[in-house]
């Protein structure tokens, strides 16, 4: 290659590269904007006014709807757009929906079986792989992976000394335990880490690397858990979102995040408000 | 259609199948417990020897309009508690005592919660060890979750204030208008579409009411479920009151 040819690929290479960077700043600003819109419609909804809460959300959507449908954008960041509207659409089911019908009881098994809906409607309209996204392990890893899952007994206890809820169940017996384990596991914790791991920071990391895909996700986790009034509550969910989103990237299966997010849960309510009333 | 398309199809409708029947489930559930105007449950089931009881009762308002009634609370007919209670409509109230008598194994204890109305008079009782049936099905509901939005969305002021009364934003009458004019759009869009489709006609037009059509077919799909909530509980609000 002469002198000349390689000026010409290095110019071509720099040219390229701050192409790239544009492209990548301008899908960061539109990615940060619709958190910020998110952020604001959670803080609406959760602190000033429910029903201008619930607009914003829908308002939210349709604006998000109605911008890829007009501006073509590359797909990468078409398909983090749309798995970030989930989280409106999410917004409106959990608040839109008479629950009251429901016993108490069910409620988080009746409100987590719409998000669920939700994300299956999703992975089935984008034609993505169901396998792809929860990553099931190998027979022999299951068992390790279970073990992880116990990272959420210290977790649950944090949150626990921040929050102090009173217990879920009437008294400290299996029947409970395992009870709230199975709501904990397959509806709060499959919808939201199906939601948030599976989906949202799975595109997020395909745009901007797995460090950006895993702060961004766990600052929208951090900003869905307004509801609970709690400053230090933000701060544990943003960090427990990276503790499970770190192990969803590490063991490229959803089932740790699921059984982690579970587990803490499980023990919030339903063991360690026993364990410090005796 | 592929073999491969057929199956994603497949597997898909069998998961919204079961999630629809997870939702029915609950609802036929939730129907069918809260009918009652009380409801009470005593744990632990089986008692040690001296282990207090918790005894919950729950006063369920399923009318319209704010509710006043008395109640009594007896263990093995003494009479332990009494009160009045006003409960929002659609609402509940729970109480609960800590009966701390010393029961002897196998020693069989009953509780009664009496009310008593302009309406109507309501007695419920429950013994153990024998097991009470609505045991099994008693939490203290969402307590943990009592400062929280979560709480508040379940219940019937918070829908009432939001989606039904004139007051402020009326975010029903909203998502209805929003609804009809999805509805309106998808109906002529689709038409549209086809019209191209006959012609082979694809210009940017068409390509970007094609993206339109895909993206607001599932926000009509979520409009449309809360609309028949909403309508759901109209139908409700209405049967009481006749």
């Amino acid at each position: 290659m002469s002198g000349m040819e390689h000026v010409l690929t290095s110019g071509a290479e720099i040219s390229n590269r701050q192409s790239e960077v544009r492209r990548l700043q301008q899908s960061g600003l539109l990615i940060i904007c619709i958190m910020a819109a998110i952020a604001l419609c959670e803080y609406i909804f959760a602190y000033r006014n429910v029903a201008h809460g619930i607009v914003l959300s829908l308002a939210l959507t349709l604006s998000l709807y109605i911008f890829l449908a007009v501006r073509k954008v590359e797909d990468g960041l078409t398909e983090s757009v749309e798995s970030l509207v989930l989280v409106p659409l999410y917004i409106l089911f959990t608040s839109s929906l008479p629950w009251f019908f429901i016993n108490q009881q069910y409620l988080l098994p009746a409100v987590y079986t719409c998000i669920l809906g939700l994300c299956f409607l999703h992975i089935f309209q984008k034609e993505l792989s169901l396998r792809d996204i929860l990553g099931m392990p190998e027979k022999k890893r299951i068992i390790p992976y279970v073990l992880i899952g116990t990272i959420g007994i210290p977790l649950g206890l944090c949150e626990y000394l921040i929050l102090r809820p009173a217990p879920f169940s009437p008294d400290f017996s299996i029947k409970y335990l395992l009870l709230n384990l199975f709501y904990m596991v397959f509806f709060v914790g499959l919808g939201e880490e199906l939601l948030f791991r599976g989906l949202i920071q799975r595109n997020l990391t395909r745009l901007f690397g797995w460090k950006w895909g895993l702060v961004g996700t766990s600052l929208l986790f951090g900003i869905m858990h307004l509801t609970w009034r709690s400053i230090p509550e933000l701060f544990f969910v943003f960090l427990a979102g990276l503790i499970f989103g770190y192990f969803y990237i590490r063991t490229g299966s959803l089932l740790t995040s699921i059984l982690i997010h579970g587990v803490n849960n499980t023990v919030l309510v339903a063991v360690y408000p026993h364990v410090f009333n005796n | 259609m592929g073999k491969q398309a057929w199956q994603r199809i497949t597997y898909f409708k069998t998961i919204m199948v079961w999630l629809a029947v997870v939702l029915l489930g609950i609802f036929y559930l939730s129907i069918r417990e809260t009918y009652e105007p009380v409801r009470i449950t005593a744990m632990p089931e089986a008692p040690r020897q001296g282990e207090p009881i918790l005894v919950t009762f729950q006063l369920n308002n399923r009318g319209l309009s704010n509710f006043v009634t008395n109640y009594q609370f007896y263990v093995d007919g003494v009479l332990l508690k009494e009160g009045q209670a006003s409960i929002n409509p659609l609402s509940s109230k729970t109480y609960q005592y800590l009966y701390d008598s010393q029961v002897e194994i196998g020693q069989r204890v009953s509780f009664t919660v009496k009310t008593s109305s302009d309406v109507n008079n309501y007695e419920k009782i429950v013994s153990i060890p024998s097991f009470p049936p609505q045991v099994a099905s008693s939490f203290i509901s969402f307590a943990s979750f009592s400062t929280t939005v979560m709480s508040s969305m379940a219940t019937f002021t918070h829908y009432d204030g939001s989606f039904a009364t004139g007051k402020g934003l009326n975010v029903g009458l909203v998502m209805s208008l929003c609804l009809i004019l999805l509805l309106i759009f998808l109906e002529l869009a689709g038409a549209a579409i086809e019209d191209a489709n006959e012609g082979a006609r694809f210009n940017g037009g068409i390509i970007t009411l094609q993206r339109f059509k895909i993206r607001f077919s599932t926000l009509t799909g979520v409009l449309f479920i809360i609309f028949m909530g909403i309508v759901y509980t109209k139908i409700v609000l209405i049967l009481s009151t006749t």
